[in-house]
């Protein structure tokens, strides 16, 4: 499906409103939606979200060859997806700009920036090293893809734990998760993209949604030929790892300035949220608390439900019995039905195990013997 | 005698949310105890004029699994919810259209093909989308004693000699898709169908109550 085109009155609409200092969703220009993190049963695995854009990453290891440049250094691989989920103009297991373009973004934030300690992913120099694989799906685009997928990323790179491994001679042992305590990742910063929209020639806004970014992306009139994205990536010592820009030129350097200033207040908050919570969740799994996704279904939606007990009594069927009977019969009472059934294969056997099967078998099975007699004859 | 002949018998507790995703047409969260499934459903939709069928939507489902590369058993899981979809969407309404159906695997502890079937189930309620009929998907699982278990856990499933998985429609209770795994008796087939059928029950009045939470017509 093509995407929906944003039509001329919207983009006036906006840009207009924009410039009067207001903003669709009521924020200010500084203002971002709400972050949210959740964890899944697995070590790496998260789902981030950014009011409605909806990210999540998953973690995996393994044990590769290294390159033959960088024999003692394990490598990072992150993998991008975009599929129909995220919004219906995307087709699935297709490269697009997008996933290209995020996963550039993504590698460059955590691969360029040398984020990660790949020497201690090494285990035999020119031999065995780890792997580490971020698979980055998109489940609901709602703007400001990149912010959300770095979330996504860090908090999952910084949440996994890979299996320890023992050196013994020349055999390498990998341990699982119960024989010795999985080791954390090492992460020298916490780099973390955000997404500013730039409109007009020196209005910088924070966390676009979908229609601000598709707004500050076109051109309106021909007079205002300013506007783009701005991604700034920051770590938690407020040093600036990554600058990229979409769209126009900008006018001026102050905007640049602008932006790095106000992304490194608001990177410092998402890092710390992020690191919260890291820590509560490994304290909630400390107490063998159960971590499951399914803790994201909560009943203040208006269209969901929880069911605790769903039981049912079942009589113990005979399934000749029911060839004659109909079915509302069979729910009616059982008491008569019962001393008229006879007992089931499946009754015995809950008795006399195997050989009980067999038993009730031989009526039937009599006439199998026969005939692989008679083939053998 | 009669004591011992009425069981009870439990599903796991399910969790569901339904428009979990704004940009989708349809999408519904489900989770059958820990295993968790997401579902969006996108349709109808304008597509590809080689993939259009005259008579009826094409229907194109994608299960994606949590993490590395999509493996043949993907593209099982695929089959079973296409064919199954097939019979419960009323595609003859919408020719030369696609409806896409993307799955992801958010926890696998067992069961995960009935619940993602249920979970598909829910997002086309969501959707909007017409349906013959709504699908409910149960399992069981034979263990080494010869002992039927419905909705079984990851440990009994690991430890049964046989699982049988079985979809049903909601009009005449009649088996949609069946699958299994593992070696049983004709009979225990029949015993397993039947008491099934008769759990698929809690599974359809669960999609009843979600409906009837928030439409009034239905409630």
């Amino acid at each position: 499906m093509k995407e929906t085109i944003v039509s001329n009155s919207e983009k006036a609409f906006v840009q207009k409103l924009i410039t009067s200092g207001h903003r669709l969703d009521g924020r200010t220009y500084k203002e971002t939606r709400n972050h949210q993190i959740s964890f899944g049963s697995d070590y790496g695995s998260c789902i981030a979200s950014l009011g409605e854009t909806k990210v999540m990453a998953q973690v995996s290891c393994e044990v590769v060859q290294p390159k033959q440049i960088r024999p003692n250094e394990g490598i990072l691989y992150i993998n991008v997806e975009v599929g129909p989920m995220a919004a219906p103009q995307f087709e699935a297991n297709r490269q697009s700009d997008l996933t290209v373009y995020l996963n550039r973004l993504l590698e460059k934030c955590y691969k360029d920036s040398k984020c990660i300690d790949l020497e201690s992913l090494c285990i035999v120099v020119e031999e065995k090293v780890w792997s580490i694989r971020v698979d980055v799906k998109i489940l609901n685009h709602d703007g400001n893809l990149i912010e959300c997928a770095s979330i996504a990323t860090l908090a999952s790179l910084a949440h996994f734990k890979r299996p320890d491994v023992t050196r013994a001679g020349d055999k390498v042992i990998i341990h699982t998760m119960t024989e010795k305590d999985p080791i954390p990742t090492v992460l020298y910063h916490y780099p973390v993209c955000l997404t500013f929209a730039i409109f007009g020639s020196d209005i910088l806004i924070s966390d676009p949604s979908y229609i601000e970014e598709a707004v500050c992306m076109s051109v309106v009139d021909e007079d205002n030929v300013g506007g783009g994205l701005l991604v700034v990536g920051i770590n938690q010592y407020k040093e600036p790892c990554l600058l990229d820009l979409t769209g126009a030129a900008i006018h001026s350097v102050n905007i640049v300035h602008k932006a790095i200033l106000s992304a490194s207040e608001r990177g410092k908050l998402i890092i710390d949220i992020v690191k919260k919570s890291i820590i509560s969740d490994d304290t909630l799994r400390q107490k063998r608390a159960r971590i499951n996704y399914k803790d994201i279904i909560t009943n203040e939606h208006r269209q969901s439900l929880i069911r605790k007990e769903l039981s049912i009594r079942l009589k113990n069927f005979n399934t000749n019995e029911l060839k004659q009977e109909s079915e509302e019969e069979m729910d009616q009472d059982d008491d008569d039905d019962v001393k008229i059934i006879e007992p089931s294969k499946y009754d015995i056997v809950a008795t006399l195990p195997k050989t009980a099967e067999i038993n009730a078998k031989t009526g039937k099975s009599a006439w199998i013997e026969i005939s692989s007699d008679s083939e053998v004859e | 005698m009669v004591e011992e002949d009425l069981k009870d018998f439990k599903l796991k507790p399910m969790k569901c949310e339904l428009n979990f995703l704004n940009k989708s047409d349809g999408s519904a969260i489900l989770a059958q105890g820990e295993t968790v499934v997401l579902v969006s459903v996108n349709g109808p939709l304008d597509i590809k004029s080689t993939s259009q069928n005259m008579e009826k939507a094409t229907l194109e489902v994608i299960f994606s699994s949590k993490g590395g590369k999509p493996t043949v058993s993907d593209r099982f899981k695929e089959n079973v919810i296409r064919q199954t979809c097939e019979t419960a969407i009323f595609g003859c309404l919408y020719p030369r259209t696609g409806i896409t159906i993307t799955i992801q695997e958010l926890e696998d502890y067992g069961g995960l093909l009935p619940t993602t079937i249920n979970c598909t189930c829910l997002a086309l309620l969501n959707s909007g989308l017409a349906m013959r009929h709504v699908v409910a998907a149960v399992g069981c699982a034979l263990d080494e004693a010869g002992n039927l278990i419905i909705d079984p856990t990851n440990d009994q499933i690991q430890t049964a000699t046989a699982t049988m998985y079985f979809v049903f429609d909601s009009r005449e209770k009649n088996l949609v898709t069946g699958f299994s795994t593992g070696t049983f008796g004709e009979g225990v087939y029949d015993e397993a169908l039947e008491r099934c059928r008769a759990a698929s029950d809690l599974v359809f009045n669960f999609y009843r109550d979600i409906v009837a939470s928030y439409c009034n017509v239905i409630g």
